[in-house]
């Protein structure tokens, strides 16, 4: 058993990588391809789409947009969503199913519904059509996925600790900085990752919300109205190496940090790991 | 994502109405608002990048293209703006544009702003499709028509819709219901637009139910339900389907490319309808959009550009001296074929796709 | 930190907010509750107020000048035809089936990230893993259109290798279906397993190694009872995405693979007075996922307090 363990779980997770990437690998090869439509076999090969699409300023503006929005609605469901987390937590069990329904709802609705939903809503309040109002659209959609990453972590979070910062003197906003958020933060991460994700992903809330400028995905998709070329999946390969490049460079950048400080500063370190 | 039938109950004078209720606002706005701005929604290539800058650059007009992708999406888009519209002209299809002059959203086009109107081919100008509620509606840019997209390796051109309940081509074939329905009508005899029904709606329901139940024997040669153009080109192109009932304009992007297809209207008919630019109603920049679509009226060349780009065909005068025979050849149809086509009747369309919209949701059922 | 909070401390402001925050246990839920409160009320209930209205209305938009008739029959057409109904159940069906797929496909690889990889790689391979998920669904999809067309990846290789019958027709089915989503919703799995799976004590599973508990008792009786918050978290939010996804299942799913959410796409994707039937399904639609959701939930918390008695 140990041995199967020892092989079996590296297999599996080798395999669901190649799951993963090997439909995308196919997409970065036809980006290659010499034609205006993406099949196999490719018998000639071109840098064209590649570099087309590099020096495309509307592809480039559109993602420009969409990594602000994606910040900007993350940065607001996180601060939203934890309050919101923290209040469920402390009501009552007969009242937190209401509560977290009502908290989850917008995530259940269909998308269009919502976008439409919230396309008057903006109206009624006048914020403008743009990336405010799309940032804000994205946020309700994606507070309910904060939410409940922190409320599942939450739940498991033993008082004592708090308790015992609390008796020597820590007043909330420590015991919520040096205590709680470091405990929360796997789940804060992965928050992190769904709104981003959800965020850079949607296009429906973004088409109703936009204005004259579009994001990333409302461009895609007006572009896919007349033929799916191999532009398409060479932006896409492009995405993809430059969201894992920053993604590894930032990894390596924070354990660096966090190495020179735990060695400078062992006595106060990171209380979770 | 892409264009199914629509649709809206009949609602006489409801735009003309609309339009004497906000006749004061305006007034008032366009007369305060001269700007320098022209709002428009339109489909990728529909406006190019070339003719919009030179546009641009003649009239002093900044133009703010936001692209849409289909009708329901603009649709949509208007009724939640409830009546703040952001855009001056948006992109209607001939088949589906009533609902929206009946919602009204639109305004109708007054030709004596556009000197050029003339430049569009005779038989797009004064068609009967464009015209609802007593007025005339928007500027026809480019023309659509529906019909069988085959695969050259597969088989010789068909000359009728029986190939695609042929068993031969069973798990090989492929359509938009909506779309396909009324062509089915036609082909087994009933009458597709509905005009002759005359509004009577057993006639129609009985039409209807026994093509939906044609339909539902033959769903098992049916590969694939698709919606939008882009998923028919994949599925040719990837020899997942043989036969499609199928838009001109993807097809001709697939010959154009050489691939081994071709289309056809077969004996029984194939639909057609245009696409066109409209006002919207109360537009803040309305000057501004007739100047920019007295332009775009003017300008073969832009013409041309859409044709290349999006496979349609362009409706104004002198664009087809612009193309090149390998172009001509991908997009004409011969004179039979032609006249084959029936364009979509607009003031019959919304009572025959309410019917044909709840058969479709059957048979996907089935 | 610290020092930036110590000397936060000093700051008047902030010490009469913690003072206030102190004072009484009324006025502790008042600071907790108003952000939450405000944003809830704004955003999720207003719009689905506004919803709810519409789907009442006989029409939308109203035509100007003419009074507003309220209507129950966009509620009544959805019992009224077995189709939608069909639809419906199918929908329930598929997305807890697809759910249990990615629980089971993904448990294995947060297990490994999370308990057998080397600690300082996990983050990197969770890196690995989230990459894919930048590129647009649209694009995944037809990424698996490209691979398992009849001239795709799979059968141009499976013909390369002389394998005989080919093509093979793996597209627009369940699988394909299923092989879509799954790739779509995964990630949504393993962030939840692996916040869950991360916080075990290793000294425990090495304890009960060490007391002779073989690797099923351990996973039985250890792991899965301390991951089943992240289990309940994963489930949740999956069923929720496969719920509500449309255009997939319509670029991958056969002529027999219609979904709800697709139907209600259909409808909006229509011009014209789709508004309040469309809302009125949504209603429907949302309401019941959320009852299922909710049974679910407790049903597992009940057999958590049941195993912890």
């Amino acid at each position: 058993m140990n041995q199967l363990r020892r092989m079996a779980l590296p297999g599996l997770f080798w395999l669901f990588v190649a799951y993963l990437f090997l439909p995308l690998i196919v997409m970065a090869a036809m980006g290659f391809r010499d034609s205006n439509f993406v099949a196999f076999p490719i018998h000639s090969w071109t840098t064209q789409w590649y570099r087309e699409v590099l020096f495309d300023r509307d592809i480039l503006a559109s993602l420009w947009l969409s990594a602000r929005v994606a910040l900007l609605s993350t940065v607001i469901s996180i601060i939203v969503g934890l309050p919101v987390a923290f209040l469920t937590a402390r009501t009552s069990r007969l009242l937190r199913g209401a509560l977290v329904a009502l908290v989850v709802l917008p995530a259940f609705l269909p998308v269009v519904v919502s976008a439409i939903a919230l396309r008057i809503f903006i109206g009624r309040i006048g914020l403008e059509t743009g990336m405010v109002a799309i940032a804000f659209g994205h946020a309700v959609a994606s507070m309910p996925f904060v939410v409940i990453m922190v409320l599942t972590r939450l739940n498991s979070m033993s008082h004592n600790m708090a308790d015992a910062a609390r008796n020597l003197g820590a007043d909330e906003v420590i015991v919520l900085v040096r205590i709680v958020l470091p405990y929360l933060s796997p789940a804060l991460l992965g928050a992190f990752m769904f709104c981003m994700l959800l965020s850079f992903e949607d296009f429906v809330r973004s088409f109703f919300l936009g204005g004259f400028e579009q994001t990333f995905p409302v461009l895609l998709f007006s572009r896919l109205r007349f033929g799916f070329d191999p532009g398409l999946a060479a932006i896409s390969t492009i995405i993809l190496i430059a969201t894992t490049g920053f993604g590894l460079y930032a990894e390596r950048f924070i354990r660096t940090r966090r190495l020179g400080r735990d060695t400078s500063l062992s006595a106060t370190g990171n209380t979770h790991d | 994502m892409t264009f199914k039938p629509t649709r809206r109950k009949l609602l006489h004078g409801a735009g003309a109405a609309g339009l004497a209720a906000l006749a004061t606002p305006a007034i008032m706005r366009t007369a305060l608002a001269q700007s320098k701005e022209l709002n428009i929604w339109a489909y990728d290539g529909f406006v190019t990048d070339e003719f919009r800058s030179r546009f641009e650059a003649e009239t002093g007009i900044k133009t703010n293209i936001r692209l849409v992708t289909d009708q329901g999406e603009q649709f949509n888009l208007m009724a939640a703006e409830n009546g703040n519209y952001s855009a001056d002209i948006v992109t209607c299809a001939g088949h589906r544009f009533y609902q929206f002059v009946d919602a009204g959203f639109l305004a109708p086009v007054d030709r004596s702003r556009l000197e050029n109107w003339n430049l569009i081919e005779e038989e797009y100008a004064d068609a009967s499709w464009v015209s609802r509620a007593g007025e005339r509606w928007g500027v026809p840019l480019v023309v659509v028509s529906t019909g069988l997209l085959y695969s050259t390796e597969a088989m010789e051109k068909p000359t009728s819709w029986d190939v695609m309940f042929d068993e031969a081509n069973a798990g090989k074939t492929a359509y938009q219901i909506q779309d396909f329905f009324q062509i089915v009508m036609n082909y087994l005899g009933y009458d597709g637009s509905a005009a002759s029904y005359g509004g009577n709606v057993d006639v129609a329901q009985r039409a209807v139910d026994s093509t939906r139940d044609f339909l539902i024997a033959h769903k098992h040669m049916v590969r694939r339900y698709y919606e939008a153009a882009t998923e028919i080109q994949q599925m040719m192109v990837t020899g997942d389907v043989t036969l499609a009932q199928a838009g001109s304009g993807p097809s001709s992007q697939l010959i154009l490319e050489g691939l081994p297809a071709g289309y056809t209207i077969p004996r029984e008919g194939g639909l057609a309808y245009a696409y066109g630019f409209n006002i919207t109603n109360n537009a803040p920049n309305m000057a501004n959009a007739y100047t920019f679509l007295n332009a775009l009226l003017g300008d073969p060349e832009n013409g041309a550009e859409i044709v290349r780009s999006t496979g349609l065909s362009a409706t104004i005068k002198g664009t087809e001296a612009l193309l090149t025979d390998q172009e001509k050849e991908a997009l004409a149809l011969e004179p039979e074929e032609r006249a084959r086509l029936s364009w979509v009747n607009v003031e019959t369309a919304a009572f025959i796709f309410d019917l044909i919209d709840t058969a479709a949701e059957e048979i996907r059922a089935a | 930190m610290t020092r930036l909070l110590v000397s936060l401390r000093r700051f008047p402001p902030y010490r009469a907010l913690l003072e206030l925050y102190g004072r009484s246990p009324l006025l502790r839920l008042l600071l907790v509750a108003f952000i939450p409160v405000v944003w809830i009320a704004a955003t999720n209930i207003m719009p689905l107020l506004q919803m709810i209205e519409i789907s009442f209305y006989e029409q939308y938009p109203v035509r100007q000048g003419e009074p507003i008739e309220w209507t129950l029959r966009h509620y009544a057409a959805f019992f009224e035809r077995s189709l939608y109904i069909t639809a419906f159940v199918r929908s329930f069906v598929f997305a807890s089936l697809a759910t249990i797929v990615t629980l089971v496909v993904v448990f294995p690889v947060a297990y490994y990230i999370s308990k057998v990889a080397p600690k300082s790689a996990s983050t990197r391979l969770l890196l690995l893993v989230i990459a894919p998920f930048w590129v647009s669904e649209i694009i995944r999809s037809f990424a698996w259109i490209v691979m398992l067309a009849n001239r795709g990846a799979v059968n141009s290789f499976l013909s390369m290798m002389g394998m005989p019958g080919t093509p093979f027709e793996l597209l627009y089915n369940n699988i394909s279906l299923t092989i879509g989503v799954v790739y779509l919703t995964s990630l949504y799995m393993l962030l939840p397993l692996y916040a869950a799976l991360e916080k075990i004590d290793d000294n425990l599973l090495d304890a009960a190694a060490n007391l002779g508990a073989p690797a099923r008792q351990r996973f039985m009786r250890i792991v899965l009872p301390l991951s089943r918050d992240g289990i309940v978290a994963g489930c949740t939010l999956v069923f929720l995405l496969v719920i509500g996804l449309y255009a997939m299942p319509q670029l991958l799913g056969g002529p027999n693979n219609t979904l709800f959410a697709s139907t209600i796409g259909q409808i909006f994707a229509k011009a014209g007075d789709s508004w309040p039937l469309g809302s009125a399904f949504s209603i429907i639609l949302t309401g019941t996922a959320l009852a299922y959701v909710g049974l679910f939930i407790a049903l597992f918390q009940r057999k958590r307090r049941g195993g912890a008695a």
